[in-house]
């Protein structure tokens, strides 16, 4: 037993040294991560119609929008109409043998259509759904033959059988015509009437089926409806209709606005009505304002603007549609056109009243719609792109997620680089907004460093492009913030070195790449 | 699974070592049963400093200046390795056969976890840098692998209870095993880091069955002696040995592999978590989106940290007051290198022996150590380092300490 004594002390130190507690490892390891990568180029707006280049790689603003494009065919709505049409003998009976014909029946169907006056359509879309009750019993076989109704000079024409009458309970069909493409003559059976869809109905009896009796108490009965019927074609008197509406328009490449201003040189800007329609009318453009950033607006001013033009007629057919325009300038004499496009408004409201045949049915039916035809408002401007910067706020905004921090890789520090590619003749300075998933700011950072604005290079067709490496200290509270952050925004406030002649070239473009360069702990 | 940890602690607790250097001696007595308790834990490097690695073993914070003094330079590898180990060994005293009684038997049990190593001077930077210092650069990571195994073994064999030759069959109860082989690899880091262009030949492999035992294995250790003879100057005997040289067979092990040319778009912070948490349930997706295939296979492995040391060994009971010992050791991986061992043992009085030696190779370079050797009735005790310095010293590379304990029953 008193060996055992003897491991006592040797048992105790390794007992001692093992049983230790550990504490964790760690070290600190320098990353570099992206986080996002965007290019504003000049020639994203291309696509928009927005952006040409001339032929000295210079940059010209063309834009052409609509700002209304208004489906006159609206105004032709012809309400969804049911028409029952029934037959019986003038006789007290008759012996029908097969096949025998008793009924031939034209009737005209008549639509009601406020003060519009139709002489005659196309359909672009629409059916008749049909049914018939058949009182003898015997199968006969209806024969609806619509008038005037045609597709490529043939008479709509459709045959259906329906089934004996069993006792007092009559043979019922029920059928689907589809009128889409058909054109209708709506001048009736006489052709002196409007509005009015004719129908024929012819019944026999089946001439493969028994001899029958019908008595004046056996009745033949047409459920029509006309249904979801739209037009592409029309020719009448379209009805006086005035119009009044405000709409929006927004300009997405101007969102990243968000302060500052612009000064802009040489503007050509036009506001057009374009009329497609053989119709007489009125325009006004009550008012055009802009909203910017800061949620500030302006109101364009213009003589023209808030009264009423005339709108001529289009010349139009068939084969081709030249629309009435009628053109509203502005420039720096007759507008304050200058200051409300250096408003760099995003959000521009346009309110426009339209009155169709203010003087009523003076063309004697003769308004006429093609498939075609519409009314558009539109703006045109036409000018060097040469912006003069002052204090212009641009932002930027990426997802981001730094996900939680783990034990393994933890941030300690670091900072966030924002490298720059810059060929606009703009230059700034810029900021870190970090945003938490409610969109509320957890932090913001501030370079010290700026970026550039490119130089002309030698042959004065473009700007040299520079480069800049912005760095964004990450301090202690931001890193205990960045699991949260969902969004981060760039905020770039950029002048130019002159607020004229800062013509834009071709290769016009900011790329802007956020990068980390982190000090992450790690930890075992 | 508790019984098992005891056991563990127990077996490194208490057990000493025999096979590795404290100067294994010959001896024709013949004893009654004995007990021995043997114990090894050790680790060396080529490169990683003490300092560096006290903080893995006791936790604490790498400085820069740490991880610089530790750093490789261009094109070279370094190498870790280590083990952790024990063994209680029960040697019978009484023959095995009236017709022989000089054969006897022993039976053993023990636990061991291996470990080994090598890396690139890139790797390392990567690991303790991160890739700042590497953007628009290529990193090469070739050459780098790893390989841990930890098992259970219990062995019955016989020995000459004369001149103690012994082999001893054990069977193997495989704890776990992870390894990792980059045979090629480069990584080319973009400017900003949001690329990397990756050509790899590498693959993951790890043990996963449920069961507690993830493999089952065999090996034999070995000792055979002979006296040495007509050597003008040295007197002694001839050892050659052999521990744990054997295969292990494990049933699931899943393998991750991929051998191409791949660009990866960088990456986020928590993808470089997943990628350092192997055992994170992100980690089969993160690496299936890295173009790595998987698969899961059984299979038979060597025990990478098998042993075999030949040399002269001190003989004892000798007149000889100072006795030399040297000779050479493998290890069966392919991280650790010949290692050769020189040394004297210093007889001071009755209970009491002291020695030194030196050693260069295995997992690094040079080492110095030192052993004390006591025994007083019928116990032995000894107590050493293959490397003292490494105890005293933040710049060496690496520590070890052995222990051994003999105890003759009657």
């Amino acid at each position: 037993m008193k060996y055992y004594r003897q491991f006592i002390p040797l048992l105790a130190v390794l007992l001692v040294t093992i049983g230790c507690r550990k504490e964790q490892t760690s070290w600190d390891t320098n990353w570099v991560f992206p986080v996002v990568k965007d290019t504003l180029t000049i020639s994203q707006f291309y696509n928009d119609s927005t952006l040409e280049v001339n032929a000295d790689n210079s940059i010209q603003f063309v834009l052409r929008r609509d700002i209304f494009d208004i489906d006159l065919f609206s105004l032709i709505d012809i309400p969804d109409t049911t028409i029952v049409q029934t037959f019986s003998i003038a006789f007290s009976s008759l012996s029908l043998a097969p096949g025998t014909e008793y009924v031939n029946q034209t009737e005209e169907h008549y639509f009601e259509l406020e003060d519009a006056v139709l002489f005659k359509t196309r359909t672009k879309s629409g059916q008749a759904l049909i049914t018939v009750e058949n009182p003898v019993e015997t199968a006969t076989i209806f024969e609806v033959e619509l008038p005037g109704v045609t597709k490529n000079g043939a008479v709509f024409t459709q045959t259906e059988i329906v089934p004996a009458a069993q006792g007092n309970t009559p043979g019922v069909r029920s059928f689907v015509l589809d009128l889409t493409g058909y054109t209708i003559d709506m001048r009736g059976e006489n052709g002196n009437s409007y509005n009015t869809l004719q129908s024929k109905m012819k019944v026999r009896t089946d001439p493969n089926g028994p001899a029958v009796v019908i008595t004046n108490s056996d009745i033949v009965k047409f459920n029509v409806k006309f249904q979801d019927l739209t037009f592409d074609y029309a020719k009448g008197y379209f009805g006086s209709v005035e119009i009044t509406d405000t709409t929006q328009l927004d300009l997405e490449a101007l969102q990243s606005v968000a302060g500052g201003s612009v000064a802009l040189e040489g503007i050509d800007f036009n506001l057009i009505l374009s009329n497609g329609i053989k119709v007489m009318g009125q325009g006004m453009i009550t008012q055009l304002k802009s909203t910017n950033y800061s949620g500030a607006t302006i109101t364009l001013t213009h003589p023209q603007l808030n009264s009423y033009f005339n709108i001529d007629p289009a010349v139009a057919s068939w084969s081709s549609i030249t629309p009435f325009e009628y053109p509203i300038a502005f420039n720096e004499v007759n507008s304050n056109i200058n200051p409300f496009l250096a408003h760099m408004g995003s959000s521009y409201e346009i309110g426009y009243g339209i009155k169709v045949n203010p003087w009523g049915n003076i063309s004697a039916g003769a308004d006429e719609i093609f498939p075609g035809s519409r009314l558009k408002l539109r703006f045109e401007a036409d000018f060097p792109l040469a912006v003069g910067a002052d204090n212009l706020i641009i932002i930027d905004t990426f997802a981001v997620d730094f996900g939680e921090q783990r034990n393994a890789f933890r941030v300690e520090s670091g900072s966030f680089v924002l490298k720059t590619k810059n060929t606009f003749p703009l230059g700034g300075s810029a900021e870190l907004i970090l945003l938490d998933e409610n969109g509320f700011s957890v932090g913001t950072i501030i370079s010290s460093e700026q970026i550039d604005p490119a130089p002309m290079n030698m042959l004065v067709d473009a700007h040299e492009e520079v480069e800049n490496e912005l760095i964004f200290v990450v301090n202690e509270s931001i890193v205990n913030e960045l699991p949260a952050v969902r969004e981060i925004v760039v905020k770039v406030r950029v002048n130019s070195t002159t607020l004229v002649n800062n013509q834009l070239y071709d290769n016009a473009r900011m790329i802007l790449q956020l990068l980390t360069n982190f000090k992450l702990k790690a930890t075992l | 699974m508790r019984v098992f940890n005891v056991l563990n602690l127990l077996l490194l607790c208490f057990s000493t070592e025999a096979q590795q250097l404290l100067p294994q001696s010959y001896d024709t007595l013949i004893y009654g049963n004995q007990v021995h308790l043997e114990g090894l834990g050790f680790y060396q490097t080529s490169h990683l400093r003490n300092e560096m690695s006290n903080i893995f073993l006791r936790g604490g914070y790498l400085s820069d200046e740490i991880k610089q003094n530790s750093r490789l330079a261009e094109n070279q590898n370094g190498r870790i390795g280590g083990e952790l180990s024990g063994e209680v060994v029960f040697k019978s005293g009484n023959p095995l056969t009236k017709s022989n009684e000089n054969l006897g038997w022993i039976a053993k049990m023990g636990y061991s976890n291996v470990f080994g190593a090598q890396y690139s001077k890139d790797a390392f930077d990567l690991l303790f840098f991160g890739n700042q210092s590497m953007l628009g650069e290529e990193a090469t990571i070739a050459n780098t692998s790893a390989f841990n195994l930890s098992f259970y073994k219990a062995g019955f064999g016989i020995y000459n209870r004369k001149n103690k030759n012994s082999i001893v069959l054990n069977a193997l109860f495989g704890g776990s095993y992870t390894g990792i082989d980059i045979d090629r690899g480069h990584l080319t880091f973009s400017e900003d880091g949001g690329e990397v262009e990756a050509n790899l030949n590498m693959g993951i492999q790890q043990s996963i069955s449920p069961s507690y035992f993830q493999g089952m294995g065999a090996a034999i250790d070995f000792e055979l002696h002979a006296a040495i003879k007509d050597i003008p100057g040295i007197s002694g005997a001839f050892q050659l040995s052999g521990r744990n040289l054997g295969v292990m067979y494990f049933s699931k092990v899943e393998s991750y592999g991929v051998n191409s040319e791949l660009t990866y778009s960088g990456f986020t912070l928590n993808e470089l978590s997943d990628l350092a948490n192997y055992s994170s349930s992100d980690f089969d997706t993160y690496i299936d989106s890295l173009g790595f295939s998987s698969s899961q296979f059984s299979g038979v492995r060597w025990v990478p940290g098998g042993t075999i040391q030949a040399g002269k060994i001190v003989e004892e009971g000798s007149e000889k007051v100072v006795q030399s010992f040297f000779g050479v050791r493998v290890l069966t991986n392919i991280i650790y290198r010949p290692m050769a061992f020189a040394g004297a043992h210093v007889t001071v009085n009755d209970w009491l022996a002291l020695g030194g030696q030196l050693t260069f190779g295995g997992y690094g370079g040079f080492r110095g150590g030192m052993y004390a050797q006591t025994e007083f009735n019928n116990i032995q005790l000894g107590i050493g380092s293959e490397d003292v310095v490494g105890f005293l010293a933040q710049s060496t590379f690496g520590k070890s300490l052995l222990i051994r304990g003999v105890w003759r029953l009657d």
